[in-house]
């Protein structure tokens, strides 16, 4: 508008000159050339005026666009305003009620559980339940010549066996676990078992760094040198039987015992010593087979049993039939000289005892026993040695030692896949019964005069065993075992023995 | 004699109560009984430590079973279980724990 104004002011200016200068001319008498000249550039100017202004209204209209566009965009921008700040609201209510829960947890948090509830709370807490478990079916083909019974109490030329048990473990906190181990079995006597052992709770305590206590009560695994509770599943075990040593009659000691134990593993690493294990139990006392308690008239309460007569080599049996009468007492020592992570292997030495009245009249049975197990890469080699002295009433003894040596070799260095997971195991076993009657009027003492040998076939059973393991995962294993066992009734059989196991 | 036999079981029941009383005192006693949380590098060294110990500790009785084969949460009770039955330190347990638990959650 501005520049228009000044346009038409320039008009009115520029007649203005002309009317005054025309008549000036014309009175000084200028020539019409000059006022030709002037007329023109008083039309170009006119022109260029004319441009000026149609390039003005153009720019205005351009500028009206631009408004109109801005005001577009400011509308357009209050609409987003009005939602923002509507969020923003919402936001701010959900905030307070955040804040309003925060306050509640804190007030919540802030009030001191109660000693008794904390206690709860860390007993009771984190429970912890899982099953694991282990099966195996094996076959026995039996070539003795004569139908007397072996140490699997087994008159059959063959047989198939099979065991299992479910392992359940319940852990009620870091301290406080129970372990069940429901099972079932089977042997060739046309008899099938459903036990519980080891069943027990235990008791986690770890009184300083480098010193672990367990307090066992229960049923479990006899901690006497290695075999009950290291070895004698059937996944874990190289061999398809169990050593003649530990196979029932010759048994030094029961392969699980009911009370209470405790265990120890003290950690000697700061003084480059490995680490050391113990155990200590007590349980109901140490019975055989021809010890049978006699019935009382008081529920509960046996009274002492009569003196002899005693079966000599009568097997040791579980004591779960004369209780509350003498206990037996026991304890193992273990040593890993190695320690537990040596370049050299794992190297495991112990010494282990069981003792106890067994008949409840004073008359002991004290065992003892050693163990070794060397483990280096796929080389193992482990052995036990055990024994038992039962004193018997009269001028007799019946004493058992018995042991066994394992080696195994694992393929896993030497054949390519799948042979590589082969394993070549043999083990010697054998077992000792001495028993006898002697001259009272020759021995010094009831067990001095007593020679070995007896006059019952099963005294000196011998066996010497041979075979591979496939192990087609670490838990899944097919076996196939050739053995030789020789007793006391000077006859020898051949026995073949195959069987699958899993552990799960 | 019969009073001699009577005053020997009363200091075994004496002698028992000390024995479960001086248990139950190991058993409240702090130390060591809250297992303070490893740090990444203590963790990196235990789980080093656990790889060593894994394939000879197992592998003593029997085969050294993967950690694949049991979820973290089952091997925390097989560990457990295991440090009865096998008799190992706490550290070794631990550190075998870690290197088995690895398998489902690899260490930083």
């Amino acid at each position: 508008m501005g520049r228009e104004r000044s346009a038409i002011a320039g008009l009115l200016v520029t007649a203005f000159l002309l009317g005054i200068s025309a008549p000036c001319a014309f009175a000084a008498g200028s020539s019409s050339a000059d006022e030709a000249a002037a007329l023109s550039q008083i039309k170009r100017e006119i022109n260029q005026l004319q441009v000026d202004r149609q390039s003005d209204l153009k720019h205005i209209q351009q500028l009206e666009h631009q408004v109109d566009e801005i005001q577009g965009r400011n509308q357009e921008l209050e609409k987003i305003n009005d939602q923002l700040s509507k969020q923003q609201a919402a936001q701010r209510d959900s905030q307070l009620k955040s804040a309003k829960q925060i306050q509640s947890i804190q007030a919540q948090v802030a009030k001191a559980p109660s000693v008794v509830s904390s206690t709860f709370e860390n007993w009771f807490g984190s429970h912890r339940f899982t099953v694991l478990g282990d099966a195996d079916m094996s076959y026995f083909w039996n070539g003795r010549h004569t139908n007397t019974t072996d140490d699997y109490n087994n008159p059959n030329n063959n047989s198939f066996i099979f065991d299992t048990e479910a392992i359940i473990l319940y852990n009620v906190n870091d301290k406080l676990n129970f372990v069940f181990t429901p099972g079932y079995s089977e042997d060739a006597s046309n008899s099938g078992s459903f036990d519980c052992a080891p069943c027990y709770g235990d008791f986690l305590m770890t009184p300083t760094r480098n010193l672990n206590l367990d307090l066992e009560l229960g049923r479990f695994d006899m901690p006497f040198n290695d075999y009950f509770e290291d070895y004698a599943v059937g996944w874990i075990k190289q061999t398809v039987d169990d050593p003649i040593a530990y196979a029932g009659v010759n048994s030094i000691v029961p392969d699980t015992a009911d009370g209470v134990m405790l265990r120890a593993t003290y950690d000697m690493s700061q003084w480059h010593a490995g680490f050391m294990d113990s155990v200590a139990y007590v349980v109901n006392g140490p019975r055989f087979a021809d010890t049978s308690p006699q019935p009382s008239s008081l529920p509960g309460i046996l009274p002492k049993p009569p003196v002899g007569p005693f079966v000599p080599g009568a097997p040791l049996i579980e004591n779960q039939v004369d209780l509350n009468r003498a206990k037996g007492y026991g304890g193992r020592v273990r040593f890993y000289p190695l320690g537990d992570a040596s370049e050299y292997g794992l190297l495991r030495i112990g010494a282990s005892t069981f003792d106890g009245n067994w008949d409840g009249n004073g008359h002991y049975y004290l065992s003892w026993g050693l163990a070794a197990n060397y483990v280096y890469d796929v080389f193992r080699i482990r052995a036990e040695y055990m024994n038992g002295d039962r004193q018997v009433p009269g001028p007799t003894s019946d004493r058992r030692d018995g042991w066994y040596m394992l080696a195994g070799y694992s393929m896993a260095h030497l054949l390519p896949a799948p042979f590589n997971r082969l394993e070549l195991f043999g083990m010697y076993s054998g077992a000792d019964h001495r028993y006898c009657n002697v001259n009272p009027s020759v021995y010094g003492g009831p067990y001095q005069a007593c020679v070995a040998g007896g006059a019952s076939p099963i005294t000196q059973p011998r066996e010497y065993a041979t075979g591979f393991d496939y192990w087609i995962t670490p838990s899944l294993v097919y076996k196939l075992e050739g053995t030789i066992q020789s007793s006391g009734d000077n006859h020898v059989d051949p026995q073949v023995l195959t069987s699958v196991a899993v552990g799960f | 004699m019969k009073r001699g036999e009577a005053a020997m079981h009363h200091a075994i029941r004496w002698t028992i109560l000390a024995l479960l009383m001086f248990v139950i005192l190991l058993a409240s006693w702090p130390v060591g009984a809250q297992a303070r949380p490893l740090s990444p590098a203590e963790r990196r060294q235990a789980f080093i430590r656990g790889a060593r110990v894994w394939p000879v500790a197992c592998a003593s009785c029997h085969k050294a079973r993967p950690g694949s084969e049991f979820s973290p949460d089952q091997w925390k009770l097989i560990m457990r279980h295991m440090q009865i039955r096998a008799q190992l330190p706490a550290r070794d347990i631990q550190a075998v724990l870690i290197y088995l638990q690895s398998a489902h959650q690899p260490p930083q």
